[in-house]
């Protein structure tokens, strides 16, 4: 036993569907077991809280706009599985977010689907949509895709705009009927908060454990160093392309999910202030952590509610913010934390005891 | 070393020609390496050694010429695929992986060394166990061969220069490369770090093909069988390290660029 | 037949006000290494800063040049305070990033100043028309085409004629060995820059009062910036020149023949087919690996 490393543990957890530790930990080595029960705890008092504050509060408007926010946090987490995932800057992921936000609304409203239906059409077509344009532009500079990606947002808005008889034009779709899955009424504030939070849970754990996986470890050298990745071995346009495929049904779940809330949807929704405002969440609570853009989203939708913003004021103030961010803790709240940790703390160098 | 004379060379590059616009990088190199040498490749800065070692190990197209790595045409392959039939490589800059670990930095190439699938992952096959074991064992292997057995943990950031290096050639080691190419290796390190390096080296080299980019030449001396002698874009000659370095085109070539 | 030349000598005209935007931003890209996405804010404020002028009674003629001066102070201020501080760190991203937030920034700026409603830039020619080879065209667009061609011939003449210039051209071949060679790079960057951005300024004063100015007006800009800068060729002068042609006169045909309301749609499919088979652009060197 005396050469186990950690490794073995790691790896058997990390995997994704195979939680059942295969290895024992050393007994200098508990980071790893140790871990595990703190990612535990956080589970169950996550769960915890989200059902005290779903069955707690009364005030309807509170809890929608908690469920609307969770559904855009969803958005901000699709927006770092490119940014802090394989380092990409998605200007256009709101294209995704239209999809699924017009698939809901078309399916329901159009074609009277019902709207757990309406939502799986819009992820398969985003995934679709992922995979074109993945293809074609992430094989070059980044800016190409950021820049490309975004101008497809412009004339998905146009087509929008156009396209009058599908998308309802400029004034957008609105009027549908009660939206619900199954015996559950989305139009009920409590129901609709339980569902998104839950979904936003459960994209959290996916995500993690993406994370962790081999494609996730694939992913970050992606990131840190394409160039070393290729020699060793890692296909780096096909990771990249696999993440952007991987961010775009959850940006188009987000999008789908935010309908209950908005009761609208316009061309409006291509437009790339959602960007503006997902890059900020993620940016904001840190693109490292996954749960970064959560923290990020819980901070400044709220606050604009509170605060009534005028809509330019809003950009413009959170576009300075992004600004400040990059130029003094690009890695946002979450480095400043740690680097904070480090200073008051103790430092943390594992060294093993062969 | 003698080797039977049907044995494919390791290395093998013809006639290569790279252009940039209107400069001639490299004018017609050729060489052969066989397999277990360790190969030097020299020369005054600028002349072109760089671009021909990134054509070598298929990172860039050249203009004209064939490359083939055990005898299979290298042209147009992708670099993770070159990477993925045991060809590793290290770069001067960007050695590491800065933000991650020592044990991540060689956690990263794994994926690739795998015969087990996904499937066989999650339902945990014996395959994947197999696979497990010996991807563990090599993990200590190479830690202990480049002596951060107790450093795993650490950024790699915060290694010291020489000690990122000696992790570089743990992250090749991982694919159990059969040929290495070390882009000046040595660079920046002082005499200690070089002599350590130059064991290391040695430890790994019974085996394997290794060719190596220098400036230093204790390094190019105390390792290579034979080395490569670039000027101004072609070769000059191919021979033994203290018999390359008398040249008579060699040494007016790098004290030219040493006179003032 | 006239139709068709008339569209033509329209798609020219355009053509090279796109070119001043889009060498400026392949200027910015090949020596400052950054995709520029605030470009389209700086074309923005060249024509804000032209509106301010000629409302207080100055001349046109005499508000353009200065209006690229103010845009040139401003992009002086953004780099020296922004750009450097955000850039030459390890985020390889972070110039995309920040840039991007610059450019909505000053939209969102540009609407709680001035308004979200366009307004009007009086020009002197504004109103008349020349007669050229049976072509009508309005005395402003001849105008836009005639400065544009020399201020684009002015430039080219600095790069290869100037001391200055010629630092430019080394940095952008080769920073590193430009800094072994005692070019101050750093400075070099931020000359790269401004000139850049006061391109951008100037096709914004130039074009403004046609197009009347707006708050989204960069947008559009940095749009057909980055385009034309995919078809010709990321990092070529003369490819840019080259795609903000043809991008001129396709648009102008599009529009003039088969739809308004689709023609933003225009260069997205020129671009996607560019990057489709001829990824490089037209000009541009085959990219040996990917940054």
């Amino acid at each position: 036993m005396a050469k186990f490393s950690s490794i073995g543990t790691e790896m058997a957890i990390q995997d994704i569907g195979t939680v059942v530790a295969k290895r024992q930990t050393s007994a200098v080595d508990n980071n790893a077991s140790g871990r595990m029960v703190r990612e535990i705890i956080y589970v169950v008092c996550a769960v915890a809280g989200i059902a005290a504050f779903g069955f707690s509060f009364s005030d309807p408007f509170v809890v929608t706009l908690a469920g609307y926010t969770c559904a855009f946090a969803l958005f901000a987490l699709s927006i770092n599985v490119i940014l802090g995932g394989v380092g990409e800057v998605p200007l256009g992921q709101c294209l995704f977010f239209g999809i699924g936000s017009y698939g809901a609304a078309i399916g329901m409203g159009k074609a009277g689907l019902p709207f757990e239906v309406a939502v799986l059409i819009g992820l398969v077509l985003s995934v679709i949509w992922a995979a074109i344009i993945g293809t074609i532009t992430l094989r070059l500079t980044g800016a190409y895709f950021s820049i490309v990606s975004w101008g497809l947002t412009g004339v998905a808005m146009v087509a929008a705009n156009n396209l009058d008889d599908l998308t309802g034009g400029p004034l957008g779709l609105f009027g549908f009927p009660p939206i619900g899955i199954g015996p559950l009424e989305l139009g009920d504030p409590q129901t609709y908060f339980l569902m998104t939070a839950t979904i936003l849970l459960a994209s959290i754990l996916f995500l993690v454990a993406v994370r962790r996986s081999p494609f996730g470890a694939a992913m970050e050298s992606v990131r840190q160093n394409p160039h070393l990745a290729r020699s060793v071995g890692v296909d780096v346009a096909r990771i990249r392309l696999k993440a952007f495929m991987l961010s775009a049904p959850l940006a188009a779940l987000a999008g789908a999910l935010s309908v209950p809330y908005t009761q609208i949807v316009t061309p409006e929704v291509f437009s790339v202030a959602n960007t503006v405002d997902g890059l900020l969440m993620v940016l904001l609570g840190g693109a490292r952590l996954v749960i970064g853009p959560v923290i990020g989203a819980a901070m400044f939708t709220l606050i604009p509610q509170v605060l009534n913003l005028d809509p330019n004021v809003r950009i413009l103030v959170f576009s300075s913010i992004i600004i400040l961010i990059m130029m003094f803790a690009p890695g946002g709240l979450h480095q400043l934390s740690v680097a904070l940790r480090e200073r008051f703390g103790r430092k943390k160098d594992v060294d093993g005891v062969r | 070393m003698s080797m039977a004379l049907d044995e494919t060379p390791a290395v093998s590059a013809r006639d290569i020609t790279k252009r940039y616009g209107g400069v001639t990088a490299l004018n017609g190199v050729s060489l052969d390496v066989q397999k277990g040498e360790i190969f030097g490749i020299i020369g005054p800065n600028g002349a072109g050694k760089s671009t021909l070692f990134d054509i070598l190990c298929g990172i860039t197209e050249p203009s004209s010429g064939s490359i083939r790595i055990m005898g299979t045409e290298m042209r147009g392959i992708a670099p993770h695929l070159i990477a993925r039939s045991r060809v590793a490589r290290t770069f001067q800059r960007t050695a590491v992986f800065a933000e991650s670990s020592v044990l991540e930095n060689l956690l990263f190439g794994r994926q690739t060394s795998f015969r087990h699938g996904v499937l066989g992952r999650i339902i945990g096959s014996s395959t994947y166990a197999e696979d497990q074991r010996e991807f563990q064992n090599l993990v200590e292997e190479v830690l202990a061969l480049i002596g951060l057995d107790g450093e795993r943990n650490r950024k790699a950031g915060v290694l010291a220069y020489g000690v990122q290096r000696r992790l570089a050639i743990g992250v090749a080691l991982m694919s159990d490369p059969k040929i290495m190419f070390l882009d000046e290796p040595a660079a920046g390190m002082n005499g200690r770090e070089t002599a350590d390096f130059i064991a290391l080296i040695r430890a790994i080299a019974p085996g394997r093909t290794i060719l190596i980019v220098e400036h230093d030449m204790a390094v190019i001396r105390q390792l290579c069988g034979r080395a490569l002698v670039v000027v101004d874009g072609k070769p000059v000659v191919v021979d033994e390290p203290h018999l390359v370095l008398r040249h008579p085109e060699v040494v007016s070539a790098y004290l030219g660029a040493d006179d003032d | 037949m006239e139709l068709l030349a008339q569209t033509l000598v329209n798609g020219l005209v355009l053509g090279a006000g796109y070119a001043v935007i889009a060498v400026g931003l392949t200027l910015i890209f090949g020596i400052v290494g950054i995709a520029n996405f605030a470009h389209g804010a700086f074309f923005a404020m060249g024509g804000y800063a032209c509106y301010l002028l000629t409302a207080r009674g100055l001349n046109y003629f005499v508000a353009v040049p200065l209006s690229v001066v103010i845009v040139a102070i401003i992009g002086a201020l953004t780099e020296w305070i922004v750009i450097r501080r955000s850039l030459y760190g390890d985020s390889h991203h972070g110039s995309l990033i920040v840039t991007f937030a610059l450019g909505q920034a000053a939209v969102a700026g540009l609407i709680l100043t001035f308004g979200p409603d366009p307004l009007p830039v009086p020009s002197p020619v504004g109103q008349s028309t020349l007669r050229f080879l049976g072509i009508f065209v309005t005395s402003q667009r001849a105008f836009i085409f005639v400065c544009s061609l020399l201020v684009l011939g002015a430039l080219g003449l600095w790069l290869r004629l100037s001391i200055k210039g010629q630092q430019v051209i080394a940095v952008a071949q080769n920073a590193r060995g430009a800094l072994y060679s005692g070019i101050d790079v750093p400075w070099i960057r931020a000359i790269a820059f401004v000139v850049g951005v006061a391109a951008a300024g100037l096709a914004g004063a130039l074009l403004a009062p046609i197009t009347t100015i707006y708050p989204t007006m960069g947008n559009g800009a940095l749009i057909v910036g980055f385009t034309v800068v995919i078809l010709g060729g990321m990092g070529s002068i003369p490819g840019a020149m080259l795609g903000a042609l043809l991008i001129g006169v396709a648009n102008a045909l599009f529009e003039t023949y088969v739809s308004v309301s689709w023609t933003p749609a225009l260069g997205w499919g020129l671009v996607i087919a560019t990057l489709l088979f001829r990824p490089q652009g037209l000009l541009g060197q085959v990219q040996q690996h990917r940054h």
